[in-house]
């Protein structure tokens, strides 16, 4: 969390060693949220993209008040929102291995995963978008329920339905694919 | 497939990596951004960074000075009728990366510092002579930069390896002088000094610095700067500046001469991932006492940690953090600048208490921010120990020990007298094991 701050500190005074150490650090997080919200890989680059852009672009005006994974959570989702309500993208959840790059390197342990991030990205994709948030941001983002109340406008109380709603559906979901 | 049975850990661990073309195109289009907005900061930014870095101040100075005077001399003829372009001036600065000059520090209430030449190679490597005949080379061109002080007449050096310190390089002149605010300037007229015709500026661009410059008209180059810090009530003159002269690579050698007694002093700037650790790795690290706390009847629970300094100086703190029965969290930090030496402005402090002859707690001027910091840095560092709200009752202690160590005490709430007592009381010296 620490190194976090410095890098953030450094590449507000203008280092690219730091942004490029901050890419390289978040990418394949910030990607996971992104895909877990829009369901498609294509789309979630894109907002990568614009969320690198625009922390360059906005670099002097960040203060943060939590951790920088969660900031920067927060400003994927919020991208990824408006590029749903812009392009009116409907989730249509992965199919095959449609560009999913995953971390691990052993063709089986990439098989399995691979398998299995599908069939996440399938599940989350039928849940409704705030639901989707909330489990996103919680489980894959670290945040507290508190902050994404906070960071959504929303009370704590809906974001923590929502989020237990969100766990019943891709139990249900998740387990009957097995089933089939 | 296998059943999902814990739905949490799969999307914990759902990981989707960009594809490697599309990450090449999203770095290389933040990085030339980034690079844009470069050139825009080195004339905002850097002005106040260096005025505010001790290392950096006296050569920001000089280039705040070169920049002050192409700034002024921009609009075109000076009253003396010397005419000194732009343009001009510009070149002749892309001639110069060298420069030295003499330098003298004079503090309103009498206490002066020593007078000192000052040459700097380039703008991370300068060596200083100071009156009384000590001898500073300050590197700062690798990774880890390097300060040898030199006493001749004692044979004695102090080497300071600041490790991940570097590579710094003060702000690249002409960038500071194109975008210079040119608006609050005024103009003294001139003065003859040795023959040379000088014009004056005078500049003060914050609260903080009071430029008066003094202008070759001639060369085109600074005779006189004198920079008045009106709030730390001292100022610092620089004259006899000389751009073109030869130097000896070997002055500026960071390797002590023979038959010198050197002292190592090794401080860590590089980054740390917060971790646990024993009182005995405090010792490891640091080049002063580590003290360690004795057993206390109201602390409940107790962790050491190290971590990177949360104030911003890129140095390692050692933090030992106290959970007690009143609900209180109380941090004790230690770091190898902390030391009466540096902090000398603890004495001004209040007094509050004394425990024994020699070990004395005072107030910190901004103990409220200090604490902040500290207390919110250790909360999220380590969550499951410390959770906590912050307090508007919290404060700083400064804790001088009787061999010039400091401790900081950052408490969430005030700490009771009696508390605090036993508490200084129980600090004793690391032990090696």
């Amino acid at each position: 969390m620490l190194e976090d701050k410095i890098l953030l500190w450094r590449f507000k005074r203008g280092s690219t060693i730091a942004l490029e150490r901050i890419y390289t650090k978040h990418k394949v997080y910030l990607t996971s949220v992104a895909t877990a919200l829009l369901n498609d890989t294509h789309a979630a680059e894109d907002a990568l993209h614009d969320f690198f852009v625009l922390l360059v672009q906005s670099a002097d005006s960040i203060k943060l008040n939590r951790s920088f994974k969660a900031y920067s959570a927060v400003c994927v989702a919020n991208i990824a929102k408006n590029k749903l309500k812009r392009r009116k993208l409907e989730p249509a959840a992965l199919e095959g291995s449609c560009a999913i790059e995953t971390e691990y390197p052993e063709p089986v342990l990439l098989a399995q995963q691979q398998e299995q991030t599908i069939a996440i990205n399938k599940a989350l994709a039928k849940l409704p978008y705030e639901q989707r948030e909330a489990v996103t941001l919680h489980l894959l983002a670290g945040m507290t329920f508190a902050q994404i109340a906070k960071s959504t406008d929303t009370s704590i109380n809906t974001i923590q339905s929502r989020y237990r709603y969100g766990l019943d559906k891709l139990k249900t979901l998740l387990n009957n694919e097995v089933i089939k | 497939m296998k059943p999902f049975n814990n739905i949490s850990d799969l999307i914990t661990n759902f990981n989707v990596n960009p594809r490697a073309q599309k990450q090449d195109e999203i770095l290389s289009d933040a990085i030339q951004l980034q690079k844009k907005r470069n050139k825009e900061l080195l004339a905002e930014n850097k002005w106040k960074h260096i005025m505010k870095n001790n290392i950096t101040k006296l050569a920001a100075a000089a280039v705040i000075l070169i920049a002050l005077i192409i700034t002024f001399n921009h609009n075109g003829v000076s009253p003396d009728g010397a005419t000194i372009a732009w343009a001009d001036v510009v070149k002749q600065l892309n001639n110069y990366e060298k420069y030295k000059c003499r330098q003298r520090v004079i503090v309103d209430n009498g206490t002066d510092l020593p007078t000192m030449e000052v040459i700097h190679v380039n703008l991370s490597l300068r060596r200083q002579e100071v009156e009384d005949g000590t001898i500073h080379i300050i590197d700062m061109q690798n990774e880890d930069a390097i300060l040898v002080e030199l006493k001749p007449d004692e044979q004695k050096a102090v080497v300071t390896k600041m490790l991940g310190y570097g590579p710094k390089k003060d702000p690249d002149i002409i960038d500071m002088v194109k975008r210079f605010d040119q608006e609050s300037t005024e103009r003294l007229g001139t003065k003859e000094v040795d023959g040379k015709n000088l014009y004056g500026f005078r500049h003060k661009p914050n609260e903080h610095n009071d430029f008066t410059v003094w202008v070759d008209t001639g060369t085109k180059l600074p005779v006189e700067i004198e920079l008045r810090h009106p709030k730390m009530k001292n100022m610092i003159y620089m004259d006899n500046f000389e751009f073109d002269f030869e130097y000896d690579p070997e002055d500026f050698s960071t390797k002590v001469p023979e038959g010198y007694v050197v002292e190592t002093i090794i401080n860590d700037y590089r980054p740390v991932e917060p971790k646990q650790i024993s009182a005995n790795e405090i010792q490891a690290g640091l080049n002063h006492t580590a003290y360690t706390i004795g057993n206390l009847p109201w602390v409940t629970d107790i962790m050491t940690v190290q971590t990177i300094d949360p104030l911003g100086s890129r140095a390692i703190s050692y933090i030992t953090a106290l959970n007690t029965i009143d609900d209180n969290n109380i941090l004790l930090i230690q770091g190898n600048y902390y030391d009466t030496g540096r902090m000398i402005w603890i004495f001004n402090q209040q007094l509050v208490l004394e425990s024994g002859p020699e070990i004395k707690v005072y107030t910190h001027p901004n103990g409220k921010e200090y604490a902040k910091y500290f207390l919110e840095g250790f909360s999220k560092d380590m969550p499951d120990f410390a959770e906590f709200e912050l307090s508007d009752q919290r404060q700083t202690r400064m804790i001088t020990m009787p061999d010039e160590v400091v401790i900081g005490m950052a408490a969430n709430r005030p700490v009771s007298d009696e508390m605090l007592k036993d508490l200084v009381n129980s600090l004793a010296p690391v032990q090696s094991e």
